[in-house]
């Protein structure tokens, strides 16, 4: 499986950018951040959120 | 809103980009060149552990007294998980880099040839208007000090790395699969005891499960040193904690000088690299030498192909998907099937314990060193285990 199947991530200059619309929610990019930054939120729209 | 337009544009100021640049111009100097770089500079922050073979590197630029090698290395060292040490290649190896001189060095000889390079400028979106008559047929949203504009081409080299959208923007499947992505973290360590002569690289479940740590002197007592790691075997911990504990082993007393994480690549040349007007090179279309996750001097020997044939399409006025499949053939047969056998090594690979490796350095070391050489390593692995034959037959023949 693809590390975001559904294509919902970009990286820019800022940082990572997650469209809610297109994330499934599948927390593939979870493991492979190498400092542990993407987590799981509750908000199913906001699938995926960054942390320090 | 500022437009502009040029004939080939080239996202991203690394290797790849700037080679393509420096291609495209000398193939053809009426061409009008521009490379976008998102980062203020080329070359910098550093991004990887900045080892290159010697002959490969010198394709593209001559390393004699070059001010952009940090490091030249005559010996490859492997430990193997328990520690045992096995010393490959001694001879002319290759080089550690200092790639904040490294793209510039490279950066002028695309401006010598006529590109131009422009930083801090980050293209947002890019979209095809395939009714353009006038054949500046994809169009760039960019943002850069000035602000946001356009940049209208008639031909795209997408040598936007690892993180890749111009694949994306123009429909190519250029996903990763979860378990072909080195997770990777490094710090630049100074007053640490190592050959500065040598590169090391360190495998084992305990150490880098799914990949290996690395070694790569930037001179005496301070070296790149890193790790990438399967995510999926990485038993929940990050890069970076894997990282921590291998430098809380090996190199406690080390003073970290900065540091980098980021992916890298260990898949196959995406299947399909031409779009209309369009082709991604380097890590943005996967070409990286799966098994050492080396990608500059691939990426540099892609760029070159991706140059010369956005030259040549511009000047046959013919830049459709249907022509331009002729660079996806060049570079697999230079080398994207390589690519593809050391992947099925890789994953042969992938398949033994530690255990295996163990056993695996204590034979080889029973070679003479300077009969030491990979074919030679590769055979007694065949013998210890036959399962590997299918996959050796297809590496050789």
């Amino acid at each position: 499986m693809p590390l975001c199947p559904p294509m919902a991530i970009e990286m820019r200059r800022e940082g990572l950018l997650v469209d809610a619309a297109t994330c499934t929610g599948c927390t593939k990019c979870i493991a492979p951040c190498p400092v542990g930054a993407l987590s799981m939120v509750a908000n199913p729209l906001l699938a995926v959120a960054l942390s320090a | 809103m500022i437009e502009e337009r040029c004939d080939v544009l080239v996202v991203g100021g690394g290797p790849a980009g700037l080679v393509a640049a420096r291609e495209a111009c000398a193939a053809d100097p009426g061409l009008d060149v521009l490379v976008l770089e998102r980062d203020r500079a080329v070359g910098a922050p550093g991004r990887c552990g900045e080892g290159v073979g010697s002959k490969g590197v010198s394709e593209f630029l001559d390393p004699a007294g070059a001010s952009w090698i940090s490091r030249r290395i005559t010996k490859v060292i492997f430990w193997a998980p328990d520690g045992t040490e096995v010393r490959v290649a001694e001879g002319d190896v290759g080089y550690i880099l200092d790639r904040t001189r490294f793209e510039p060095a490279l950066a002028a000889e695309a401006g010598r040839e006529g590109a131009e390079l422009r930083t801090g400028t980050e293209v947002i979106a890019l979209t095809r208007d395939a009714a353009e008559a006038s054949g500046y047929q994809w169009i760039a949203r960019v943002r850069g000090p000035r602000g946001e504009g356009f940049v209208r081409a008639r031909f795209v080299i997408g040598a936007d790395g690892v993180e890749s959208m111009v694949g994306r923007w123009a429909g190519l499947d250029t996903r990763v699969p979860a378990r072909d992505m080195e997770s990777c973290a490094q710090y630049v360590v100074s007053g640490i005891e190592f050959d500065p002569d040598a590169i090391y690289l360190h495998f084992g479940d305990k150490v880098a499960p799914g990949g290996y740590a690395w070694v790569f002197p930037k001179g005496v007592g301070v070296a790149n040193v890193g790790l990438g790691i399967v995510a999926l075997k990485g038993a929940g911990r990050p890069a970076r904690e894997w990282l921590h504990s291998y430098l809380d082993d090996y190199f406690p007393t080390g003073t970290r000088t900065g540091y980098t994480v980021g992916g890298v690549i260990v898949h196959t040349t995406v299947k399909r690299t031409v779009a209309d007007g369009l082709i991604p090179c380097g890590d943005a279309a996967h070409m990286i030498n799966p098994l050492s996750g080396g990608g500059i001097v691939t990426g540099m020997k892609a760029a070159r192909l991706a140059g010369r044939h956005a030259a040549a399409a511009l000047a046959a006025h013919d830049t459709s998907a249907s022509r331009l499949q002729r660079y996806h053939e060049e570079w697999m047969s230079l080398l994207g099937e390589d690519h593809e056998r050391f992947y099925r090594i890789k994953e042969a690979l992938n398949k033994f314990d530690d255990d295996f490796y163990n056993r695996l350095a204590r034979t080889v070391n029973g070679i003479a060193p300077d009969r030491r050489t990979l074919g030679r390593v590769f055979a007694q692995a065949l013998i210890q285990h036959p399962s590997l034959l299918p996959v050796a037959a297809r590496y050789f023949v």
